[in-house]
């Protein structure tokens, strides 16, 4: 029974009585999906420890898929909530769609809908009042040189199908996405996150924050280029997993030649048995349904020891190439990562890395030669040079070109006996979902090269 | 919907010192065509108001698809409810002087509309163009995009402005990728720009394919790129991807102020740098031009009414200018440009590069080549990263040709080159003259928290760059 009090399951029931409203309309050899992305979030944008521009959006996006027969078409629109407006807006979509498809090639790759059950899941949240947030925000950065953005508010995202499927996902959270400079420009960043916002924690976030910046105040080194042993902490790891989405663990991808891991699958190229990586839902950061309501398995595994499992299919590729699908999403993209944690603990990382550079974050990758499963990108924010397991000075930042192969390989010295989760914060379009729980790496023979 | 904005505005009545509404509609088709069969056929209507007002100092937003004068009231008093809660905390006392009076309309250039094509017709087009590039056995994949975009915007402010644009955008690409033994290779070409229809030349299109097909055959027998410092000729399809990344981002005055610290990043340029940076040769002229016809970003007004008019960005080497709003420019008092721009409906406007050209030198490709007894040229862009203060990049391209004694004598495959931006400018050597001058664009320059991926311009001659650090693959 839903709890019409809640906003977030008031829209379920709306969205659902859309669909079935205009469901009826639709004719024989004729199916109908509604994909369904919103949000009501505020966002805070702060520099200096001042505020810069505050916006408040409400916005949620149909994707309808009709299909007739073998022929199938998108049309994207504004969901208002406002019936008057919708209903019609609907009715204009089904029509349009059902006019245009007539004239469109056959589709031989689009995949039979199907019935993928019924879910819904509501997390509700403690999100801090406007009111209390500017004092907390503003006091606690202690006038330091604090800049980046709050976030809070409402994510929804539901799918319906015209074969009896309803989905619907919602959860209410906050994000401060942050960083500290010192007079020197060098910085720390720090994230505080959650569905339940605490006064304390967050100036616990901060306070951690705050003394890693002292850690910054010396002057920098400038390291030659070169190889160096290096440990990468799990917000560097995340970045280079994110990596695996842009042609990595899709099949499609793989199919097309577009592949970072078309080495390791055809055994070309092995990585190191401590690495494994899977799509894990049980972190409870992403639905597991997909854009076309087909539900994933709770988790996945991509690569086990070192060794390929299985790569994302989406039905549209499972039908193309003659495979079975694993409930990816049309992107293939990861949505809900797993790195699996080692045995290096957190109080043995300096003396583990010994002599060589702590890595706290990393910035834009991109493939250098996708084939090779080689990237490049900088080191940002934190990163150190060790010796003796001692922080000797900041760096100044240093460009690597690196080989997945050898990250992940050979060179791939330990992980850390504890994973970070790192919800993604992304917010093209509209604010995302998903995330990761990543561990830090100790990897030897990093390859800086300007 | 349509709904009198002005009307609208009137029927507000809130205790703000300033405001506006600015509501855009777009409409876009998108079809992808991949080995001849459809991928994707889609279609957006998107629409929303966003609503700003000025109070206590501050700006407030808020944005609503709801296009009604409750949906839109609702917005407004959330968006003063914004300003009043941290104005308390502002960064800086803006006032009405940031949003000046604009009146006028904008058309972007077409000779066909974008019904002038129907859907199945577009299918069709990119169908013909992957036959054409899947005719030969090597051939793994081909790919036909083609993006159609309407977007009207409307502008309206408590101070008078009113004034409006309609833009239709055309984007194509074309790519295929190609496979011997172990090796694959991949090209592409594409363009996107203010335009129509008439962009869809069956003629042009299908030499296009035919030559990124036969290209990406030959790179499969292609010798790697070599490692070493040797002068570089960038082809504009690739010098679009080097002045946006290391002149576009690093004169970004915001970033210059530090608002994008936390996510894009800052910039190696200071506010003292201005009118004495020598930012590259002084064979590099720089500008922010929104007037160029039928280029990505065109436009008479930014998002917030400031008229749009061509200024020099660098002007014979030297940094002149910055790329700053009317907010930018009273908290640095720094020039800038009317570069105040929003994604869409639903964020607010910060600062973003239009059109940023690098201006025609004297030079022909010929002269070029033949000017260098050990060099490479390169095409398309395919691999791009720089830092976050905009100085280390390092680039890759598609496909690229070795000069040896002043004539092209190997196809090279893997072509990277790496440097930082002011010691990279300053070995340029050779400005391409208007016969290698080309105006293109890309969709997705992405920034901003939340963040924003906005179309911009960018257009410019074949360089020449002498002894930068050049690699293949391994």
């Amino acid at each position: 029974m839903l709890d019409l009090n809640n906003e977030n399951q008031k829209k379920a029931l709306y969205l659902s009585e859309m669909f079935q409203k205009i469901s009826k309309k639709l004719q024989k050899h004729e199916d109908l999906i509604l994909s369904y992305s919103g949000e009501e979030s505020l966002f805070l944008r702060f520099n200096h420890g001042k505020a810069r521009q505050v916006t408040s959006l409400n916005q949620g996006i149909a994707n309808l898929t009709f299909n007739e027969n073998s022929r199938t078409l998108n049309y994207k629109v504004q969901v208002t909530g406002v019936k008057e407006i919708d209903y019609p807006r609907m009715e204009g979509a089904l029509g349009f769609c059902r006019e245009k498809v007539k004239s469109l090639p056959e589709d031989p790759f689009l995949g039979p809908l199907e019935n993928n059950g019924v879910t819904n899941e509501h997390f509700r949240g403690n999100l801090p009042c406007i009111q209390n947030l500017s004092q907390n925000l503003f006091e606690a950065s202690n006038d330091l040189d604090f800049t980046g953005c709050f976030t809070m508010g409402t994510i929804q995202r539901a799918n319906f199908n015209s074969k009896g499927q309803s989905h619907f996902f919602s959860t209410e959270n906050f994000q401060v996405d942050y960083s500290f400079y010192t007079e020197g420009q060098k910085a720390v960043k720090g994230l505080y996150a959650g569905i339940n916002w605490n006064d304390l924690d967050f100036k616990e976030s901060i306070d951690q924050s705050i003394n890693n910046l002292n850690k910054l105040k010396a002057s920098p080194i400038k390291l030659p280029r070169g190889k160096y042993k290096v440990y990468l902490a799990p917000d560097a790891v995340s970045e280079i997993i994110d990596m695996f989405s842009w042609g990595g663990v899709s099949y499609s991808s793989l199919m097309r030649g577009n592949s970072a891991l078309k080495l390791l699958h055809d055994g070309d190229r092995n990585l190191n048995d401590k690495f494994s990586l899977a799509e894990d839902f049980s972190l409870g950061l992403s639905p597991r349904f997909n854009d076309r309501g087909e539900v994933a398995c709770e988790n996945l595994p991509i690569i086990e020891n070192g060794k390929l499992k299985n790569l994302l299919i989406s039905s549209r590729t499972a039908k193309e190439y003659n495979v079975s699908s694993n409930g990816a999403g049309s992107y293939e993209g990861l949505r809900s990562t797993k790195v699996k944690s080692g045995d290096l603990g957190k109080e043995n990382i300096f003396n583990a890395l010994e002599k060589g550079i702590y890595i706290s974050n990393l910035h834009y990758l991109n493939w250098s030669d996708i084939q090779k499963g080689r990237f490049t990108g900088m080191t940002r924010f934190a990163c150190f040079y060790v010796e003796n397991g001692r922080i000797i000075a900041p760096i100044d930042d240093l460009r690597f070109d690196e080989s997945l192969y050898d990250v992940f390989g050979e060179n791939l010295i330990s992980l850390t006996n504890f994973c970070e989760v790192i919800p993604n914060v992304g917010s093209y379009g509209m604010r995302s979902l998903g995330g990761k729980s990543v561990p830090g790496i100790l990897v030897k023979d990093f390859n800086f090269t300007l | 919907m349509y709904l009198d904005l002005k009307k609208t505005l009137k029927g507000l009545n809130l205790d703000v010192d300033w405001i506006s509404l600015r509501q855009v509609t777009e409409t876009t088709t998108r079809v992808n065509i991949r080995n001849g069969r459809p991928e994707a056929n889609n279609y957006s209507l998107d629409q929303g108001v966003m609503v700003e007002v000025l109070k206590n100092g501050m700006f407030g937003y808020a944005a609503t698809p709801e296009v009604t004068q409750e949906g839109i009231l609702r917005a407004a008093k959330i968006a003063m409810k914004n300003a009043e809660a941290f104005s308390p905390f502002k960064i800086y006392n803006f006032n009405e002087n940031q949003r000046p009076k604009a009146l006028g309309h904008y058309s972007s250039p077409f000779e066909k509309d974008l019904d002038q094509l129907s859907l199945s017709e577009i299918n069709d087009f990119l169908s013909l163009c992957c036959d054409k590039m899947g005719k030969r056995k090597e051939v793994i994949s081909c790919f036909g995009l083609a993006g159609l975009s309407d977007i009207k915007t409307n502008f309206v402010s408590s101070n008078g402005s009113d004034f409006s644009s309609s833009v239709k955008i055309i984007q194509h690409e074309l790519s295929v990728t190609s496979k011997k033994n172990s090796e694959i290779q991949n090209r592409s070409w594409g363009n996107i720009a203010q335009a129509g229809m008439e962009i869809f030349n069956k003629e042009l299109f299908l030499n296009q394919a035919n030559r990124i097909l036969e290209e990406s055959i030959e790179l499969l027998d292609a010798t790697e790129c070599p490692n070493e410092e040797m002068d570089l000729i960038l082809m504009p399809d690739q010098m679009i991807l080097q002045i946006h990344e290391s002149i576009g981002h690093p004169l970004e005055l915001d970033r210059i102020l530090g608002d994008e610290r936390n996510y894009a990043g800052w910039s190696f340029v200071n506010p003292n740098n201005f009118g004495n940076l020598k930012y590259g040769s002084e064979l590099l002229n720089v500008t922010f031009d929104p007037t160029v016809k039928g280029q990505l970003a065109s436009y008479d007004f930014d998002d917030t009414g400031n008229k749009a008019s061509k200024e020099y960005l660098i002007k014979d080497g030297v940094l002149v200018r910055g790329l700053g709003s009317l907010e930018s420019q009273v908290r640095s008092n720094i020039s800038g440009v009317a570069n105040s721009r929003a994604v869409s409906w639903n964020r607010a406007p910060i600062d973003r590069m239009a059109n940023i050209n690098l201006e025609p030198g004297k030079s022909s490709l010929d002269e070029m080549i033949k000017s260098s007894k050990r060099g490479v040229i390169m095409h398309t862009n395919r691999s791009w990263s720089i830092d976050d203060y905009r100085n280390k990049f390092q680039f890759g391209c598609e496909y690229a040709q070795l000069i040896e004694e002043g004539k092209i004598t190997n196809t090279l495959k893997n072509p990277n080159y790496r440097g930082i931006t002011n010691t990279f400018w300053s070995k340029l050597k050779m400005v391409g003259d208007k016969s290698s001058f080309e105006v293109m664009g890309t969709p997705n320059c992405g920034k901003g928290e939340p963040n924003q991926a906005i179309k911009v311009g960018h257009a410019s001659p074949a360089c020449l760059f002498s002894q930068v650090e050049v690699f293949g693959g391994i």
